[in-house]
């Protein structure tokens, strides 16, 4: 259990975090989304004790991070940004962290066959690779079987392999009981794997629900639809109230009119329709709906966001 | 692949205090030994000390016959001195290097951020991570510093015979190790201020190196003063046989406390900023020296300190204390400001003729002093 409670954190004259209170529960993953710049990464800086923040508290399991006598024990950290001695083994390393905390050599081995860096335990951090980096991350933050887990983009650099495997390892330490927050800007990754969801925009929080509410709630429903009688459809739907996108001479895009009434008037009007699909917005999408006011680099201004691009605008900001 | 083994149990009650540091120290020791920096460091330490006391030596042998009356005197009075003074000036650079390592290569690589994880009260993690480098500094110091003074004497023993028996050999071979270990705190305390590498070690480096001749080009007695408290002088001093009183406690231990106080106070800091940064140079301001002074003859002068303030006071060229003119209008009227560094510790040491100098002991130790070291080479 993390909560946080009216926490706020300036540097300077820039309010990265914002008043911001949330509680992270025990039992499933919870997603930490935000635009770049949205005090995320900071966020997670206040609870693991890292920076002090300038109003409220971040606690976990009731006390301050820096208060935990074994802290190792009770919360593993990924953080975004390497933490690692480059010239050091990935052996000792997590070595180095162990006896820190009173935990076993044994306990190493462990972690390292369980993140698969068995083959380059031995070997300099340095030469490797970013999802070799990643790998000996999340082996730090389970080093001392934590009941908390904070990972700062744990898919970064990851092949799709790994990827998969962390999304299962986060929902199974989550079944466990565990408490597992995972920020990430990337949202589809977010769909499959978070269950709550929280979202802040320039250090204030936006949403705080499940994933299903956060896509419910911003998501403009619409079908697809494409028949060789396009234009004869179109002008049915429109009677019927709903309204009608041309895509193309053969297909539409209509909202305010249910997927199942538009085939009914089709079969009542006996027009052939190749397709008929009910659209929900994707994450990405209702995520950009919720946050498009408080983006922190905002590339719109200069140029207007296609919305078929994949990427956030926050994204292609960097 | 999803399995997690769960890791042992934590104990039921907390680890006390003293075993976490315990546990802390051990850490400490495997980040120091699994880097290659620390062995490379080391390494050229036992290289560098033991190359340059043979050349050296070997260099004032051979060069014997052409050296100044005085400065044969010189070398026959105090050997020891000659030895550990040729190869250690060198190599205790890499000291200074290492010390400023240990410390900024966990920032530069963010691995203080795993550390910190690990243990969030900073300064313990400090504390431990100062000990356990002064510890191998101290031992690899020791393991060079008697392998030196063996082989120095061995050359020298033509022209300037020294037994490590002899009255403050010892204690000036074991002073050298113990000084690298200081200088290394000294290092790791300012890399811990700087958080950066370059500056750090361009920091330490000039301390040691640059400011101790330049502090001799200030004018009056100024620079005297000066270079009176830079840790260089301690390291020149105790690898000495024969010194003065003042020089018992060397002044580079004062330099490591002053620099380690203010590390440790913005360490509760993570962002500190150059505003939070505590004033080093109020830390570093010293207690009032004890007063004590060298009875010595007049050749004893070292030449180049006379042109500085000689109608006030003098400075004896083994044991840099003053002569009987120096400032009169401080507690006990004389003395040498090498001493203030006494009441930064209570450690008790065993000067060139045998007797106990407690710090604080001002006017016993100056008659000793009298009777002993200085008079030795007069």
């Amino acid at each position: 259990m993390i909560e946080v409670d009216r926490l706020s954190k300036r540097f300077g004259p820039v309010t990265a975090v914002d008043g911001l209170s949330f509680a992270v529960q025990p039992g499933r993953v919870t997603g930490f989304l935000g635009p770049n710049g949205a005090g995320k990464s900071t966020t997670m800086r206040l609870i693991l004790g890292l920076d002090h923040p300038n109003t409220g508290t971040a606690t976990i399991e009731g006390k301050r991070y820096r208060d935990l006598v074994e802290p190792l024990r009770v919360v593993g950290a990924l953080l975004e940004a390497k933490a690692v001695h480059t010239g050091r083994s990935a052996y000792n390393h997590l070595l180095v962290l162990a006896q820190t905390q009173g935990l076993p050599r044994k306990r190493v081995d462990e972690v390292i066959d369980l993140v698969g860096l068995r083959d380059v335990a031995h070997k300099r951090v340095g030469g490797f690779s970013l999802g070799m980096g990643q790998r000996l991350g999340l082996a730090a933050a389970l080093l001392g079987d934590p009941r908390v887990l904070v990972l700062d983009e744990p898919v970064n650099g990851l092949d799709p392999e790994g990827i998969v495997w962390v999304r299962n390892l986060m929902k199974y330490l989550a079944g466990q009981g565990r408490t597992v927050l995972v920020s990430s800007h990337l949202m589809n990754e977010m769909a499959v794997s978070a269950e709550q969801l929280i979202v802040i925009g320039r250090g204030r929080l936006i949403a705080d629900c499940s994933t299903d509410q956060f896509i419910a709630r911003s998501s403009e429903r619409s079908v697809l639809v494409k028949s060789p009688d396009a234009a004869r459809l179109a002008e049915l739907i429109t009677t019927e109230g709903g309204l009608v996108k041309a895509d193309n001479d053969q297909a539409l895009t209509v909202g305010g009119l249910p997927a199942p009434r538009i085939g009914e008037l089709a079969a009542r009007e006996g027009l052939v329709l190749h397709e008929l699909t009910p659209q929900l917005a994707s994450l990405e999408e209702a995520f950009m709906e919720l946050t498009r006011d408080s983006v922190e680099y905002d590339t719109r201004t200069s140029q207007p966001a296609p919305t078929e691009i994949e990427a956030p605008p926050a994204e292609r900001a960097r | 692949m999803t399995a997690v083994t769960p890791a042992p149990p934590a104990p039921v009650a907390p680890a006390s205090g003293a075993v976490r540091f315990g546990r802390l120290l051990l850490s400490e020791w495997t980040k120091i030994r699994s880097v290659g920096s620390t062995v490379a460091s080391l390494g050229l330490l036992v290289v560098l000390t033991l190359g340059f006391t043979a050349l050296l030596t070997w260099l004032t042998v051979s060069q014997w016959s052409k050296a100044e009356p005085s400065q044969q005197r010189q070398i026959i009075a105090d050997p020891v001195s000659t030895i550990l003074g040729s190869g250690f000036q060198l190599s205790q650079l890499t000291i200074c290097v290492l010390g400023v390592l240990v410390i900024t290569s966990e920032y530069a690589t963010g691995m203080i951020r795993a550390s910190l994880l690990a243990v969030p009260r900073r300064v313990p993690m400090l504390a431990a991570k100062s000990v356990v480098f002064a510890v191998l500094v101290f031992i690899v110091g020791e393991l060079v510093a008697f392998p030196s003074f063996f082989v120095g004497a061995a050359i020298l023993h033509g022209k300037a015979p020294v037994a490590l028996g002899e009255a403050g050999v010892l204690r000036a071979v074991i002073g050298s190790g113990l000084y690298l270990a200081v200088l290394g705190l000294f290092a790791l305390a300012v890399g811990g201020l700087v958080r950066h590498t370059a500056a750090g070690i361009t920091g330490v480096i000039g301390f040691v190196l640059v400011l101790a001749p330049l502090a001799q080009l200030l004018p009056g007695s100024f620079g005297k003063h000066v270079h009176a408290y830079l840790p260089s002088e301690a390291g020149h001093l105790i690898g000495q046989a024969h010194q003065g009183p003042t020089t018992c406690s060397p002044p580079g231990r004062g330099w490591a406390c002053s620099a380690c106080g203010p590390r440790c106070c913005s360490a509760r800091r993570p962002t500190s900023s150059s505003a939070e940064m505590p004033d080093l140079r109020g830390s570093r301001r010293q207690p009032r020296h004890q007063g004590m002074a060298c009875t010595t003859s007049p050749r004893c002068w070292s030449p180049w300190r006379q042109g500085y303030g000689e109608s006030e006071a003098k400075v004896c060229c083994r044991c840099s204390s003053f002569s009987s003119a120096w400032p009169a209008s401080s507690s006990g009227g004389e003395g040498s400001p090498l001493s203030v560094a006494s009441s930064l510790s209570t450690a008790t040491w065993t000067c060139s003729n045998g007797s106990a100098a407690p710090t604080g002991s001002g006017t016993s130790w100056s008659n000793a002093h009298g009777g002993g070291s200085c008079s030795a080479h007069s």
